[in-house]
């Protein structure tokens, strides 16, 4: 049995759908070590000075940095959003699922708290898209979903 | 092999993932250590609140027709590895709570003896946070797994060794994958329906990996931020 390129403690690396905060890697949605990180991942250090103060979206980020960044990932649950496919679909030949409401905000909100996160942190590497998701679904779940049914 | 996208290029791929089809929301644990259950317990209750839970027929058909037939958004509530924490600590707070726990197995941490289970995880990338237990127990058994089955909880496969499939020969990637599968008929006495491997990959981005999960049986591969259903069974 081949053992991992990768030998991380599960504590200081993300787990599956989880970031990692203190030491700035993130890993995939699920299950293992991180692919390899490209620039300097986000830390709790702060922004990159010049950053127009003030901006809601990015003063939301820090804030749930700060507040997430002393997770434990191996001894939490920590929330996630999973995308639907149901590629059976195209092979009876009925139409696949559609997306709904949920998915049209949650793609929304990537797409603006990615173009912050770049902002504050303009060499953030692939990895750091999990703690965007993980960010956005902690506030999803903390609401109590967005009042659909699905 | 391939550069990796970028930040930007990734936050793109996903938007337009997330942006074209159903979502759902899941809930990942780990080691859940009994020092952390009072914080599991408010975590679930505060959930059990705004959602239900998912099973995989519920999964299915919401695949199908992208209509969630419950009053309150479905949590698919994920316990990973095979720690025996997951049935002591968790198990009784998830059903406390009303949700369906789906239990992604490593069938080699569940079949090591115990006296050598410590070491199958450091070697498999499985952490042990805490060392709770002096019998030296931290895996799941097989009547534990029995139990939560007959209970209806989702069994899932999560390999056989935890360890990257695409660093594997082909014989030892076809033991990973239909080897545990193997192993849930033989314990289980069924094969179980969803496949996730360690980091992934998605049903399509590796042609020897899919060939082996659709001769597994497997319904549902999950992956980075994705469930694809993949045939039916």
């Amino acid at each position: 049995m081949k053992k991992q390129p990768l030998k991380i403690n599960r504590r200081k690396t993300l787990m599956a759908m989880a970031g990692l905060w203190g030491a700035g890697l993130s890993v995939p949605s699920v299950g293992g070590p991180a692919p390899p990180a490209q620039g300097h991942p986000a830390t709790l250090a702060g922004p990159v000075p010049g950053t127009p103060a003030g901006d809601p979206v990015e003063q939301a980020l820090r804030e749930d940095l700060a507040r997430l960044g002393s997770r434990a990932y191996s001894d939490e649950g920590i929330p996630v959003f999973l995308a639907c496919e149901n590629m059976v679909a195209g092979k009876t030949g009925r139409p696949a699922a559609r997306p709904s409401a949920l998915s049209q905000a949650v793609a929304s909100d990537l797409r603006k708290n990615g173009e912050a996160w770049l902002r504050l942190f303009p060499e953030a590497p692939t990895t750091d898209v999990s703690k965007v998701i993980e960010i956005l679904a902690e506030r999803d779940f903390s609401r109590g979903g967005r009042g659909e049914k699905s | 092999m391939s550069e990796p996208p970028t930040f930007r290029a990734r936050v793109a791929e996903l938007e337009n993932e997330f942006g074209t089809h159903p979502l759902i929301r899941a809930v990942n644990f780990h080691s859940t250590s009994n020092s952390q259950s009072a914080h599991y317990d408010r975590q679930l209750s505060e959930y059990s609140r705004a959602f239900s839970s998912v099973n995989e027929d519920e999964l299915r058909e919401y695949l199908t027709t992208g209509v969630w037939h419950k009053s309150k958004p479905g949590l698919i509530v994920s316990v990973f590895e095979g720690y025996r924490n997951s049935y002591e600590v968790l198990t009784p707070l998830i059903e406390k709570h009303g949700f369906v726990g789906w239990y992604w197995v490593i069938t080699g941490f569940v079949n090591t003896a115990i006296s050598d289970q410590l070491t199958y995880a450091e070697h498999h990338d499985i952490d042990m946070l805490t060392h709770d237990y002096a019998d030296g127990r931290y895996a799941l058994t097989w009547d534990e797994l029995r139990q939560l089955d007959r209970k209806g909880h989702v069994i899932c496969c999560h390999t056989r060794s935890h360890t990257l499939l695409s660093e594997l020969d082909a014989a030892t990637r076809r033991e990973e994958v239909i080897g545990s599968q193997d192993q849930f008929k033989n314990n289980l006495g069924h094969p179980v329906r969803s496949f996730v491997s360690l980091t992934g990959p998605a049903y399509g981005e590796d042609a020897t990996t899919d060939r082996l999960v659709e001769a597994g049986g497997f319904e549902f591969v999950f992956s980075n931020f994705r469930i694809q259903r993949i045939q039916s069974v």
